[in-house]
């Protein structure tokens, strides 16, 4: 008999460890949405990129020009602004990315990067380096969302990602 | 005296049963009803999810994908209601909001109780022949 009251209760505990997963499953399926993070984030990288800086020179006059121009012509100053196409590039991406003026979500951290394929040097011999945004995400751990945008054309291809997490 | 302690013994292996099944009962009637509110959540998501792709792309509205033209906002804000339902049915709205100037164009929008997401877009705007960026909000009134 005692034993039977001692398999009643384990069997009471299994139960309710049961419930509590699937309660917890059924909640957390609830809150996923991968679909709108994913089409949130390339329609964040896509809008970011078509939009006019303000300038009306050619080399910097939408930020995609602007950040291509970075690699491609480091020494170059936007007219009309006195700034380099890496200043006005980044100018405007932090401009984008800020919560409060931008149109980026607080729910999210975001990483713009560009990564050339050739080895694009500035006049001082440096590396050239665009990167905008939450650097922890280049933290090879956790889950992301990541989109690209190739631009430029020829042997000059400009791969510009956007990487996403949940913050 | 033993067999008052055995008597015992079975009256607690009762009353764990009942409670087993108590909470079987409770428990079976509370996922079902969650479900059945997960359900209708996630058909809602996923009907502001589609209208939104669509709105986003549909030539009514923009000038190329996710590009939307501010003349054609306009003139679709101007628009009754009644003419887009015949396209995404009724118990929806959209409002789009250029983060330059502040401009909102709404269309179908009312103030109820609904489930929406946002999603960044440009804007051109016609006469300057300049992009904005800006907010895709699709809702759908629960």
């Amino acid at each position: 008999m005692r034993a039977q009251s001692g398999f009643v209760m384990i069997f009471l505990l299994i139960l309710i460890l049961i419930f509590v997963v699937l309660f917890l499953v059924t909640i957390g399926s609830t809150m996923k949405n991968t679909e709108y993070t994913q089409l949130y984030s390339t329609n964040l990288l896509l809008s970011i990129l078509r939009s006019d800086t303000g300038y009306p020179d050619p080399e910097c006059k939408l930020v995609s020009d602007a950040i291509y121009c970075t690699f491609m012509n480091s020494e170059h100053i936007c007219s009309g602004s006195g700034l380099s196409c890496k200043e006005v590039a980044e100018e405007n991406v932090r401009y984008y990315l800020d919560y409060d003026n931008g149109i980026a979500k607080k729910s999210y951290k975001h990483l713009i990067i560009a990564e050339p394929d050739w080895t694009a040097i500035d006049g001082s011999g440096q590396i050239i380096r665009f990167a905008v945004g939450d650097e922890d995400l280049l933290n090879p751990r956790g889950k992301k969302t990541a989109v690209n945008e190739i631009v430029g054309s020829g042997s000059y291809i400009l791969n510009i990602r956007l990487l996403v997490t949940e913050s | 005296m033993k067999g008052q302690a055995a008597m015992m013994e079975k009256v607690i292996v009762m009353f764990f049963v009942v409670i087993i099944i108590v909470a079987l009962i409770i428990f079976l009637s509370g996922w079902f009803m969650l479900n059945i509110r997960t359900e209708g959540q996630r058909t809602t998501n996923e009907r502001a999810l589609f209208i939104m792709k669509n709105v986003a792309t549909n030539p009514l509205f923009v000038k190329d994908d996710s590009m939307f033209d501010d003349t054609k906002l306009t003139a679709a804000s101007d628009m009754p209601c009644e003419a887009f339902e015949k396209l995404y049915g009724e118990n929806w709205y959209i409002e789009v909001e250029n983060k330059f100037d502040g401009t909102e164009w709404k269309i179908c929008s009312q103030n109820r109780r609904n489930t929406s997401y946002i999603i960044p877009v440009n804007i051109f705007e016609k006469h300057t022949g300049l992009v904005y960026v800006g907010n895709l909000k699709v809702g759908v009134f629960i």
